[in-house]
This record gives C-alpha cells, structure tokens and sequence, in this order.
C-alpha cells in the first residue's frame, strides 16, 4: 500500500508559492506517497501572536488537526503534511499545547460541541516536508536521474523549523538535515555561519529594511564561501531573500530557489519547475558540466 | 444555522391532506380538458379580479378623469396631498442638486450610474429612497433578465413575443428600446461583475420563460434581481453618488409658471423632518404598487410598494396608462404564513403538479393561460371547495409530490433546488407533501407613460419638462401584461436611457430652476370641489399591519420617533 | 440553568382575553407582548402595534433587512433569524438589528486584479479571522461564512465568491465576528472580481451587439412596426416556439 500522508497547504502557499508546492508534492509522489489535501482546512493563524495561549487564537489550527484526525482514518495515516515552516511551527506547537493542557483541549471541545467537532483524541501528527525527505534520503539518492556536479549549494532553516525546541526539526544550534538531503542526492553543500539567522520574518511588510539587511548578509556570506544556490523550505523567507537580492546594489553570485526545486531537478521532474527555475539550472549544469570536465576534471 | 427548525403543517392541516394523498392515485395520468374560448372568458370575466366589476371604477379627477383603473389606485389618486403646501418653506433649499433620483431600486441605481458615465459629477446627483437603497423589488425577482443574445433568436423576435404576451397593447417604440438594448445591457452588467450562470467557456446558460418563443433567460442562479441590485449598488456607492435612505419623496415641486418639474419634498421617515430638494431633472423610479393589495390580494412585493411615483407624477400632470391591469400570479404561497404571497414558480405546473380542491378534486387544466389558471382557484375558494389556513387565509393544495411520481423520484430536488430550500425551512417537504397556493398581486403592468427617452408625457403627448420617470413606475412597455425576464431588462435599459437623458438635459439648462407647489394647489381645489375627504391622503409611503386592538387605544401623546 | 429561570415577567393585561385563538408571548427588547400563534417575528410585531420602517424590507427572505437575535427560555443559546422567514415562539426574547455599523470602503474596480492582495488592502481585517466560525452559525442563510473568509485569506476567490453568493448582507455574521471583519462588504467585492475578471466573458452577446450597431435588425423592425393590428397577431400566432 501506498504510504499516505494528509497535506496542509497553508495560506502563503497557496497564494504565494505555486511551484513550492508542486515540486515538493511532485518529489513525495515519486518517493512513494500518497498526498491528499485536507477536504477543509483553516489558516493556521501564524499572522496573529503566537505568544498568546487563549484558546480562540488557536481554533484554526485546531479544527485542522481535527479534520486530519477525522480524514486520516479512511486513508490509514495520522501524519500531517506542512510545507511552510511557519504552519508547521504553529500547528505542531498548538498541537503540543493541547496534549499538555488537558483543560485548554476541554474548553475548546465545549466550543466545538456546536459543531460535532469536539472528539480530538490528539492522535494528528504535525510533520515538515524536510523531515519526510530526511528520513527518505536513501531512496532520494536512488532516484537521481541528473547529477549537479561543480554545483554548491548552502542551505538556509531560518527561525521557525528549528526554533522553539519541542517542535524543533533539528538541533536548533546547527541544523543539519537539508544539507544531509543534498548530500544523499550527491550535492556538494557549503557551510556558512548565518543558516539560522533570521530573514527578517514580517519585518518585510512594514520595515523593509530589517529584513533587507539580515537576508542581505545571510546572502553574501554564502556567496562569498563559494555557494552558487541557496535553497530554503520556507515561503516567507524565500520572499525575503529574493526582495534582498533585488534590493542590493552589488549582486552576489547567488540564486535562491527551495530545497524541493531543486530535489525535483535532480529527479527529472521537470513539469514541477518553473521555467526561469529550470533553465537557470540547466545552464548552471552545462557551465560546471565543462569545468570539471576538463582534462583531470570530474568523471560523469 | 442557528434558529429554530420549523415544524412543518399543524395538525388540523396534515389532517386536510390526507384527500390529497388518497386521491392521487386516481388522479394519475387524468385529462383535464381545457376550456374552450368561451368557457374561458366566462369564467375570467366572473372571477379575475382585472374583469371583475367591482375591483374597478374611473377616476374622477386629473388628466385622465374618467379612465377606469383599479378602485385602490382610483383612491390614491383622489387624496389630498400628504403635506400641506403651506407646511414647506420653500425658501430654504436643503439640497441643490442638478439630478434627483427618487427611488432605490435597479431603475434609480442604473439612472444614477449612466449619469455619471454621461459626465454629471456624482456629488450632484441625489438618490432619495423610501427604505434603505436595494429595499425594492428588484431584489426579490429571481427567475431572470431576458436578451436575445443567441444565434437562433433575434431582437425582432423578442419584440414579437413581447407585444403578443402584452396583448397588442405595447407601446411599440419602448418595446423596440427594450429588445434592442437587451445585449447591451447583458454586457454592461458582465463587466461590472454580475456573476451570471455560464458553461465553463462563457456561453450564457439561458432558460425559458412563459410567452418566450427562445430560450432568453439570463440568470444568476435564483437570486438575478439581488445579484444585479447589489453589483450596480455597490458600484453607485463606488462612484460616490449621495444617497439619503429612508426619506421618500412626499411631493413633486414644479416651476410656478411653466410646471416644469424642479425638485422634490422628501420626508425623512425617523426623524419626521421634511427637505427641499431643487434639480434640475427629476427621475421617478419608484416601482410598483403591489402593497396596494389591489382587491384584497397578498402580493409578491417589497414592504414599500406603495404607487407613490403615480401619485405625485399625476399631480404634475402625466398621463397614466393600463393602470387597468394587474398581474396576478396564479400559485402564490398560501402557507405557511410566513411566505404567504411569495411565488411558486410557474415551472412546478409545467412538470406536472396538479391543482386540487379540498375534496381531493382537479378543477382546472394547470397549463392554462395565468388569468385563467388564477381565476380558478378563486372561484374554488369563494365557492367553499378551498381550504382554510390557521391565519384565516385560503387557498387550494398544488400537488408537488405527483411530480416526482410521475417523472420519478429525484425530480423535484433536481428540477426544483429553490422551491425545495423554500419549503424546507418551514418544515415542509414538497417531495412527500402538496403546498397550499393562491394567487399574488406581483406586477403593475401600467404605469405613467414615457417615450423612448424616459421623458414623462402628457395625455396630449407632450412632455412635461424636468422630469423623467423609468421601471415598474411606468406604463407600456409591457402593454396589459408583461412576460417573466423583462422587468429587470426595462428597468436596466429605461433607468439607463434616463442616466443619459438626464445628463443631457442638465448641460443644456443654464441657471436654476424655480420652485413651488402650485400644481399641488391647483389639484387640492378639484379634491375640494370633488368633496374629498380631508382624511385621504397620499402618497401614503407605507401599509399599515398594525392590530386592530393596538390601534382602537392609539394617542398620539408625544411624538416619538420608533428606533 | 433553566429550573432557576422565572417562569415568565411582566404583568399579563385582563382585556387581552377577547376573539379566541391561541397567543403566545414574546419578549420585544424586554417587554412582554400577547400575539396570536402563527405568526412570523416580524407579522407578530407589527400585530402588537409596531410600525416599521428599520428592520423591514421585501418581507421575503431576500434583503436582510429583518435580522434579529433571540433566546429561547431555558437556553443559553444566542440565535439569529430573518424575522419575515422565523415563526414567534412563546417566550421568546429578541431584539432586532436591523443594521450593522459598516462603512463600505469605495475602490475602482477596473484597477483591482481578483487575488486576495486586493481585498486585504482594502479589508486588512480579514486575516484576523480565529476560524471561531461564528459567522457561520449566525447566518440566516445557512452559508459556509468562515470557510469564504477562509477562502480569500489563501487566495482562493473563484470558492469564496461562490461560497458566498446567496448571502443576502443581513450583517449578523459582522455583528458577531470577533475580528471584526466586514463580510457583507468583503463578500462583495470578492463576487464582483469573480464576476468581472473570473467569470469568461459571453461572446455571443458581443457579436449581437456587433449585429445591432452595425443595424442589422433594423429593416425588419421597422417593417413588423409598421404592420397592422391583424397582421401582427397572425405572425405572433404562427411563430415557432423553442422546446424547454
Ligand atoms: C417576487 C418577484 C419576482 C420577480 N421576478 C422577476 C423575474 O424573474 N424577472 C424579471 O424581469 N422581473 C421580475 N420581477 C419584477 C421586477 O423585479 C421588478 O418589476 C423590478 O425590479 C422593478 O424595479 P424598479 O427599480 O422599477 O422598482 P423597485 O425595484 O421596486 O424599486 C423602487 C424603489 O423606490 C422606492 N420608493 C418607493 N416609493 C418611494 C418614494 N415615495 N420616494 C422614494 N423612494 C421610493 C422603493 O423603496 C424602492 O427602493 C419580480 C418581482 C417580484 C416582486
Ligand atoms: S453571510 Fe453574513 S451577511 Fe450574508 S446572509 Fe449570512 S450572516 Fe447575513
Ligand atoms: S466570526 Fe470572524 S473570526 Fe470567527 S470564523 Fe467567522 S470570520 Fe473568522
């Protein structure tokens, strides 16, 4: 049987990122998955303070996670599938509040009585793309139709994959899942010191700058350690890093694009890419394709 | 949905039914043979209210004394006015404005707009209205706005059908405006946004209607009129035309010496103040009469149909046509109460829903002409063979259930979506059980006569300068009876040619316009000689439902404005 | 809760006991009304002597203008009804809304694109929403409110506009809205993007009105209105006519 897994779009997502959505969607097919969308699914609430702990701030996480309790019984999984790391940040911690709080998952079943939706057994597990892809990696490696030698890649986590700790994908300190995703696709990857520094986050609405100045440097620095791609799993810093990019005077030589892009690259999945995304990385490949394959180059 | 689920029909009615279920077996696949032309006219002459003697009588006042025209309005016409002249002060112009539009249905919102595209600034043009802008019948049409758009139909045949269903009584250049802007107009709301019903390549999905020999029926699902009231609303408001909800024009002002129209009185009904409105042009788009409840009929209409643009605009001196006619739907909703008078549409009879008496009997072949399907059941229940509702009203069953026994199961929730959520909610489940119907006042197929133009006319067919009338208000387009779908068209492309003659005649008028009520005296002397009495007057704005209790111990102690 | 509840307040008039047929009693903002049984909330007000002019419009179900909001005895429940589609209960406490406090926010829409950028700039509110679903269960209509709202927030207009097109603007869901979103006014503008921009345009209606401009109907109109009374009848007569 097809392993299943039941997928939160989010909002960003949805509006913002298309071809995010269809290459990682199109690299879990080909590792085997069955992804079916939530019939109904509600934003997740990531714009509204995720400090606060009253119940109502919650809800639209809460009904997702009941929903994916109630569908994930005729499709065999209790794995929730987030492909922005600001949903899966909410829902998993929303997610951990209520087994925590006995009290906070009653009141809001008293709320949803009205509604049947009051049966939560917490059983939804929240999980990243990243981790389904991590645990996946061997059977990556055996999927690669296309090889990026030559080509370095740094990997960007931002804040809200590896930050607070119960929810973390990683060590919150020095991830190193995506780099170990590359690798196992046989990409060379780059270490770099700002990987979890943040974009900027929401600053790009209001103060520009902020976030201008921190995705500048994450920028720069990766470049300048020889980082041809940066790649992220996360749509609001993808924002941000390209908003940087466009605002810099001096462009590093570097190209922000997500982790999936470029997995499904690799995989031959073309029809998940963009045609800037896979251009750009047909001619990236053709350029290192000649310099390592100079005399006493590379072996491909 | 948070209210309370209705229980459906009370004991003693459910009771009633069980004549319906028993008999109809019987009834199945039973001819009903239909009247000839004689039996016919006999039967509506006795019973439909538009034939009857006793619903009619001539007025005896104004520019059409002597016209036969429905008792209610006949009264209205012979009222005083409902504010005294001397009680304006005139002199004190509340609101100078170069186009006043009275009223707040599809006609005044489509003036309004073609106003403005004609280059009148939106701060001078006012909309008055009785309720709040939209409260109209507009809103409460649902089947569909006709425009002979396809390959296999043309203008030429929309006039056809048009004049034919209004008995050759038309007025034939109006009805050539009507079919000839139809498409036009069809665009104009697309590109506003109109969500019409359309196949997934933009092809219109259109339907038929009663008296239409092509498929013509543009619609949005069953809500057309409120789909189309609310994007032009919504586009006025954008525009930032004024707007003054809940202040009904009361009477028209006129130039002392030429009776030019130049302006309105308008009442605010909250506050009980009145406001002197100068134009330059005045638009009536007041809409029908229905709440009239012309021979003691329940209607179709909104809350604020009370013929007022008749009233004031015959005041001035317009002419008033077919006013003679009404249109009576045969299967209005009898109960429950709470949508007595509401519509059953037209296409339940056409699937086979049987009309029956309360002895279980058919009276009627159902795909009669309307007069006549209407005249029927009335006389079934003058004669004693209705059924009486708990509320005291009366009606005859209309057998739904035999729809689905006879074309099979599913036929109705497929065929009829509408009529089944109408129902539904009172508890009612049209698939199991019949509904009881009645006719309904729904439409005044006369009205104040107009040229092409909007401009109001004259017996002798003059026009009277200044103003300007369009929609249900007037009479013509639709002769002696008018075909579903082409209200919404009249008063979308008559509102529209009003917008752009108004426009028109606002830049060719230098200075202002001088104000009175005058005519208004001239009429009042013609009441006094008629004897009149003082306690008549209108417009009257509003129906009163109040208990009869309530008002036997009514004073008026202190005047208090109702929140 | 509902045994500590008194049975009912307010005196009961002795005159009140005329012409048979069953009353009820109702609660109009408090104070105790005797109507007959059968009556709509909105007939049943107008009986015991209220007339109208807020919170009544088509009297049909299809303007919103009679919303109201009421609690049964013995429940804690807050409901929200049409008071021209809702029958009176005894007992029933209500009060009528006949307007929610709203301006609508003016915008040209030929300049807007139909994503969910242009109606949060105009309704910043609307990604306040908490999914509390209040709105649904307010609405008389029976709309899937919170999931239209849902809709415009991850940009999905063509599922809001549809979601929300029987909405009738009664304002109930705005009046009970914690993030205090506008829905009548944000309903709108996104129905009228789908419309405008979503919605492919009919081309058969432009090519008739090619045909008109360029007069192509014209001769013929002019010769059917010159016809005579009889002539005109037997054309009538003998057109044919389009099966349903
Ligand atoms: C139940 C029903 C179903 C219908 N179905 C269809 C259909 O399917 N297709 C079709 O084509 N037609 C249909 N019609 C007919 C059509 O809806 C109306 O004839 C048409 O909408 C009238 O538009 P109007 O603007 O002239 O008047 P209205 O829409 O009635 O507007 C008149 C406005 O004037 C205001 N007003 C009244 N008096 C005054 C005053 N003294 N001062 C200021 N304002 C005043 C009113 O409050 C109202 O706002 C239907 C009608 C009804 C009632
Ligand atoms: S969506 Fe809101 S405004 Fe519209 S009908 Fe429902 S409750 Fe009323
Ligand atoms: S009531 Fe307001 S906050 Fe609650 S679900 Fe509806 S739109 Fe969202």
């Amino acid at each position: 049987m097809a392993k299943a897994l039941l997928y939160y779009p989010g909002c960003s997502v949805k509006r913002n990122s298309p071809w995010y959505e269809k290459s990682a969607l199109a690299v879990l097919e080909a590792l085997g998955y069955r992804v079916k969308e939530l019939d109904k699914w509600y934003c997740c609430g990531a714009t509204i303070s995720l400090a606060a702990d009253d119940v109502i701030r919650h809800l639209g996480a809460i009904r997702s996670l009941i929903q994916a309790e109630k569908e994930g019984e005729a499709l065999g999984t209790n794995e929730m599938l987030t492909v922005c790391p600001m949903c899966y940040n909410v829902l998993a911690r929303v997610n951990n509040l209520l087994k925590r709080d006995r009290e906070k998952l009653e009141t809001a079943a008293r709320y949803l009585r009205d509604e049947n939706l009051e049966k939560y057994s917490l059983s939804t597990r929240v999980i990243h793309v990243v981790q389904v892809l991590h645990r996946e990696r061997e059977k990556l490696g055996e999927l690669v139709k296309r090889r990026l030698d030559g080509v370095r890649v740094a990997a960007y986590y931002g804040c809200t994959l590896v930050r607070p700790k119960d929810v973390a994908v990683d060590n919150p300190e020095s991830p190193r899942v995506m780099e170990e995703i590359l690798r196992s696709v046989g990409i060379e990857t780059v270490e770099y010191p700002f990987k979890t520094l943040c974009c900027g986050a929401y600053h790009s609405v209001y103060r520009k700058n902020i976030a201008v100045a921190n995705s500048g440097l994450i920028l720069t620095d990766a470049a300048a350690r020889g980082a041809d791609i940066m790649v992220t799993v996360c749509p609001l810093c993808h924002y941000n890093l390209e908003l940087a990019y466009r605002s810099m005077a001096r462009k590093p030589g570097i190209r922000v694009m997500y982790l999936t892009d470029l997995l499904a690259y690799v995989m031959g999945l073309d029809d998940a890419l963009s045609p800037e995304t896979r251009s750009f990385l047909d001619k990236l490949r053709e350029a290192r394709r000649e310099l390592v394959a100079t005399p006493g180059g590379g072996n491909s | 949905m948070m209210g309370l689920v209705y229980e459906g029909y009370p004991p003693e009615m459910r009771e009633k039914i069980r004549v319906v279920e028993e008999t109809r077996e019987e009834r199945l696949g039973q001819q009903i043979p239909k009247l000839s032309l004689e039996e016919r006219e006999k039967l509506v002459r006795k019973w439909h209210p538009d034939y009857r003697e006793d619903t009619k009588r001539p007025v005896r006042i104004g520019p059409n004394k002597g016209q036969v025209i429905y008792r209610e309005v006949a009264d209205l016409l012979e009222s005083w006015p409902a504010v005294k002249p001397g009680d304006v002060d005139l002199d004190n112009i509340d609101y100078d404005v170069d186009i006043l539009i009275i009223g707040g249905g599809g006609a005044a919102a489509s003036a309004a707009l073609w106003a403005v595209y004609s280059g009148v600034s939106p701060e001078n043009i006012l909309i008055a209205t009785k309720l709040r802008f939209g409260d109209a019948n507009t809103v409460k049409a649902q089947g569909g706005i006709q425009a002979a758009d396809r390959p296999n139909d043309s203008p030429v045949r929309h006039y056809l059908d048009t004049i034919g269903g209004g008995h050759f009584a038309n007025k034939p250049e109006l009805v050539r405006a009507l079919v000839m802007d139809a498409p036009f107009i069809i665009r104009w709301l697309e590109d506003l946004g109109v969500m019409f019903d359309k196949t997934g390549e933009g092809e219109m999905i259109e339907y038929t209607g009663g008296g239409a020999s092509r498929r013509r029926l543009h619609a949005a699902k069953d809500y057309t009129g409120l789909e189309i009231m609310r994007v032009i609303r919504d586009e006025v408001w954008n525009k930032g035309v004024n707007v003054l909800e809940f202040s009904p024009a009361v009477e028209l002002l006129t130039d002392p010496d030429t009776g030019a129209v130049s302006g309105a009185v308008l009442w605010n009904m909250e506050v009980k103040a009145y406001y002197v409105v100068r134009a330059k042009v005045t638009i009536l788009a007041t809409g029908g009469f229905g709440r009239l409840h012309l021979a003691g009929f329940p209607t179709t209409n909104h809350y604020g149909a009370t013929a007022d643009g008749i009233v004031m605009a015959y005041r001035v001196g317009a002419n008033l046509r077919d006013l003679d006619s009404a249109q009576f739907h045969p299967t209005g909703v009898a109960w429950p109460e709470a949508i007595r008078g509401e519509l059953i549409t037209e296409k339940c009879r056409s699937l086979g829903a049987q009309l029956v008496n309360a002895n279980g009997e058919r009276f009627i072949n159902e795909l009669e002409p309307r007069d006549v399907v209407a005249s029927a059941i009335i006389r079934e229940c003058a004669e004693g063979r209705g059924i009486i509702t708990p509320t005291g009203a009366c009606g005859v069953w209309l057998d739904l259930p035999m729809i689905d026994r006879v074309r099979g199961e599913g036929t109705i929730r497929r065929n009829l979506p509408a009529m089944y959520r109408q129902f539904i909610r009172h508890g009612i489940d049209i698939t199991r059980e019949p509904v009881l119907t009645y006719p309904t006042l729904h439409y005044q197929n006369g009205g104040i006569e107009i040229d092409p133009w909007t401009h109001v006319l004259r017996p002798d067919g003059t026009p009277i300068p200044g103003l300007l009338a369009a929609g249900e208000v007037t009479g013509g387009v639709h002769g002696k009876n008018r075909l579903m779908g082409n209200s919404l068209l009249d008063i979308t492309v008559f509102g529209r040619r009003a917008g752009i003659t108004a426009a028109k005649l606002v830049k060719e008028m230098s200075g202002k316009p001088r104000i009175s009520l005058k005519h208004v005296e001239r009429y009042m002397e013609e009441l006094k000689r008629l004897g009149v009495p003082e306690n008549r007057r209108a417009p009257v704005l509003l129906p009163d439902y109040r208990g009869e209790r309530v008002l036997l111990r009514k004073l008026d102690l202190i005047d208090l404005a109702p929140i | 809760m509902s045994s500590k509840e008194s049975p009912e307040t307010g005196p009961r008039p002795v005159s009140g006991k005329e012409e048979g047929g069953k009353t009820i009693r109702i609660y109009v903002m408090g104070r105790a009304y005797e109507v007959p049984e059968g009556l709509t909330i909105l007939k049943a007000l107008e009986y015991a002597g209220f007339r109208l002019t807020r919170g009544v419009g088509c009297r049909g179900g299809f303007c919103g203008a009679c919303a109201v909001m009421y609690r049964m005895p013995g429940e804690y429940k807050l409901r929200t009804a049409l008071a021209c589609q809702t029958l009176a209960r005894d007992g029933m406490h209500l009060v009528f809304i006949p307007y929610a406090p709203m301006k609508k926010p003016r915008y040209d829409i030929e300049k807007l694109r139909p994503d969910a950028g242009s109606v949060i700039a105009i309704f910043p509110e609307v990604t306040r929403c908490l999914a509390c679903n209040a709105c649904t269960k307010a609405c008389p209509q029976g709309l899937q409110v919170m999931d239209a709202i849902q809709a415009i927030i991850r940009g999905d207009i063509a599922a809001a506009a549809n979601l929300a097109f029987d909405c009738i603007g009664c304002g109930l869901c705005s009046i009970r809205c914690p993030a205090e979103i506008r829905h009548v006014y944000v309903f709108q503008l996104v129905r009228r993007l789908y419309g405008k921009y979503m919605l492919p345009k009919a081309k058969h209606v432009e090519e008739r009105i090619k045909e008109i401009e360029a007069g192509k109907y014209d001769e013929e109109m002019e010769k059917l209105m010159k016809l005579s009374l009889e002539e005109l009848k037997r054309l009538y007569m003998s057109r044919d006519i389009e099966k349903a």
